[in-house]
């Protein structure tokens, strides 16, 4: 059983750095999200605070991609007579 | 905690926003004069910039806040020893190096040298002579844990070397219960032999150990006794010049 959730686990953590690797933070905080449920069902206190953590981090990542964006777009706001 | 501060952060970030496309609108239709349009567009850039170092000031606190690295370096390297026979260059606790030995079929024997002086960072892995003969290409491209290592998000050591060992079990390409020709067993005892010969006289004698263990076990196997008796000397031997270095 242990052996299993730990392979369900490690196969997540694998699939979400490819996500964040890629830059989709969304994809990457769900599959986090799922990471964090096991982990809260094993009590495991740990390893709760770290998946808080990093969906946290990733929730941070996702901000600071719109901000660049819309700092893109008031940048290229210029003013015509 | 986490929830409701990433909610501000948004909310925050939400009303620049706003503030942005009300300009955009304004812009459009003509309602703002050259001086208006300048100073809104700039107090505009300034908040962003303003929220953008908040959030990264954040960002760099919670990884210093994150879990005592320390500590799991230390559960990583027990995790990896349970799974895999590893020497280690120190105690436990000072380790920075590592040897991992991964045993592919009863006669094809790897080393792997570990470096996780770093950590969080990625550990550097190197793959050893014989290792480099079976394993094409670099440890990244092998090990999707390795390829994908994240410092903020650190994969697990053992996940790095159960997908070597996945590998090169598919190269080798050699079941359990397969009966092996005689002349499998003879070639490794040879390469074995050859290697131990190497690693002697590099004078890396901890793995020339682990080198004759692997060609005394194939001797036992094929029971002959005089081999067994002069693999076990040497070995006794090499022991010796450890202990007395």
């Amino acid at each position: 059983m242990d052996d299993t959730v730990d392979y369900e686990l490690r196969t997540l953590r694998i699939r979400a750095r490819r996500f964040i690797k890629d830059q989709q933070f969304h994809e990457a905080q769900e599959l986090y999200r799922n990471a964090l449920e096991i982990v809260k069902k094993r009590g495991d206190k740990r390893a709760i605070a770290s998946f808080e953590n990093i969906i946290f981090k990733i929730g941070l990542d996702k901000i600071l991609v719109k901000i660049d964006l819309l700092k893109k777009i008031l940048n290229d706001l210029t003013y015509n007579e | 905690m986490y929830d409701q501060k990433l909610k501000d952060l948004e909310e925050k970030y939400f009303e620049i926003e706003n503030k942005v496309f009300d300009l955009q609108n304004k812009l459009k239709n003509k309602e703002l004069t050259q001086p208006e349009f300048d100073t809104l567009k700039k107090n505009l850039n300034d908040e962003l910039t303003d929220l953008r170092n908040k959030i990264q000031t954040l960002k760099e606190k919670n990884i210093k806040d994150q879990p005592n690295f320390k500590e799991s370096l230390i559960e990583q390297l027990i995790e990896l020893r349970n799974n895999f026979q590893v020497d280690y260059n120190l105690e436990l606790k000072k380790a920075t190096k590592g040897v991992v030995y991964i045993s592919a079929s009863p006669y094809d024997h790897f080393r792997f040298l570990i470096d996780f002086h770093k950590f969080p960072k990625k550990p550097v892995v190197q793959f050893s002579s014989e290792a480099k003969g079976v394993l094409a290409g670099k440890p990244e491209d092998i090990s999707p844990t390795l390829k994908n290592w994240d410092k903020d998000s650190p994969g697990r050591f053992v996940d790095i070397f159960q997908e070597i060992e996945s590998t090169l079990i598919d190269k080798i390409g050699l079941k359990v219960d397969q009966e092996v020709p005689i002349s499998q067993k003879l070639a490794a005892r040879r390469k074995s032999i050859v290697l131990a010969k190497e690693l002697e006289e590099d004078g890396e004698l901890q793995d020339a150990i682990w080198a004759l263990e692997n060609a005394l076990k194939i001797s036992e196997e094929l029971k002959e006794s005089d081999k067994v008796e002069k693999f076990k000397q040497k070995i006794e031997e090499l022991k010796h010049k450890i202990n007395n270095n």
